[in-house]
């Protein structure tokens, strides 16, 4: 696939509303720079380790539980944070309470079954066209990986879901 | 948009437009979509709103997209 990028909040920010751009500088230029940057090195940081434990799931897709509990963690305590929360409702129509989750879920079953890689989503967050045409497949891998994951659960007979012993 | 859909629904630059557009007619024809979503869609430039009717609106896309043509009357 092409390079990609997405990395939600950003992404949403910076691409489609400007508004923590402006008000980043804006922060920037009133108060001392120090903690603003600090922040912005944590997240860089966090998403670094996310992007490696994606690489994780290429290479090993067992390792998929664990990397979608990381990526709940992960978002899960930014929920309120969580900038691409409208686009997953509306994507993948579920309620917004659940968009973090179900986006992980979808996101590391898209990865291991290797329909996206980590690259894709660090490279969809650019704002040029090819950031965009990233974007297109990186929502495409999404819903696809979100409609096999609910055919799967629909499959299944309810013991199977309860239990995962699959009798 | 363009661009954005041409990975959504895997078509070439050049077929990009045909292809939303043959796709919005279908969902719209079959009821998943509506005018007023698309509406809505065109009015929530740079808001919240906006994801969310982004992603209805590549959803109806990519579904309509995938769908076999609606078989036409069969011809006498």
């Amino acid at each position: 696939m092409t390079a990609r990028r997405i990395r939600t909040g950003r992404w949403t920010r910076l691409e489609l509303t400007g508004l923590l751009v402006v008000t980043m500088y804006l922060v920037s230029c009133a108060t001392d720079a120090g903690p603003l940057a600090a922040a912005q090195r944590a997240a860089s940081e966090e998403e670094a380790e996310f992007f490696y434990v994606l690489k994780d799931v290429e290479r090993n897709p067992g390792h998929r539980i664990m990397a979608d509990a990381y990526c709940q963690v992960r978002y899960g305590k930014l929920d309120a944070e969580f900038g691409l929360s409208p686009l997953i409702v509306g994507l993948l129509e579920v309620p917004e309470s659940n968009a973090a989750e179900v986006y992980c879920r979808a996101l590391v079953e898209a990865v291991a079954a290797g329909e996206l890689t980590g690259s894709d989503l660090t490279d969809a967050q650019a704002t040029t066209p090819e950031g965009l045409v990233a974007m297109g497949e990186v929502m495409r891998g999404l819903l696809v990986a979100h409609e096999r994951l609910y055919a799967q659960q629909v499959q299944k007979p309810p013991q199977a879901q309860f239990c995962g012993c699959g009798q | 948009m363009v661009h954005v859909v041409v990975g959504l629904l895997q078509v070439g630059d050049e077929d990009a437009t045909k292809a939303v557009c043959e796709a919005l007619t279908k969902a719209t024809a079959t009821g998943s979509y509506s005018a007023e979503q698309f509406r809505s869609f065109s009015l929530s430039v740079e808001s919240e709103t906006s994801l969310l009717e982004l992603g209805r609106l590549m959803r109806a896309l990519y579904f309509a997209h995938i769908l076999k043509p609606i078989p036409t009357a069969s011809k006498p």
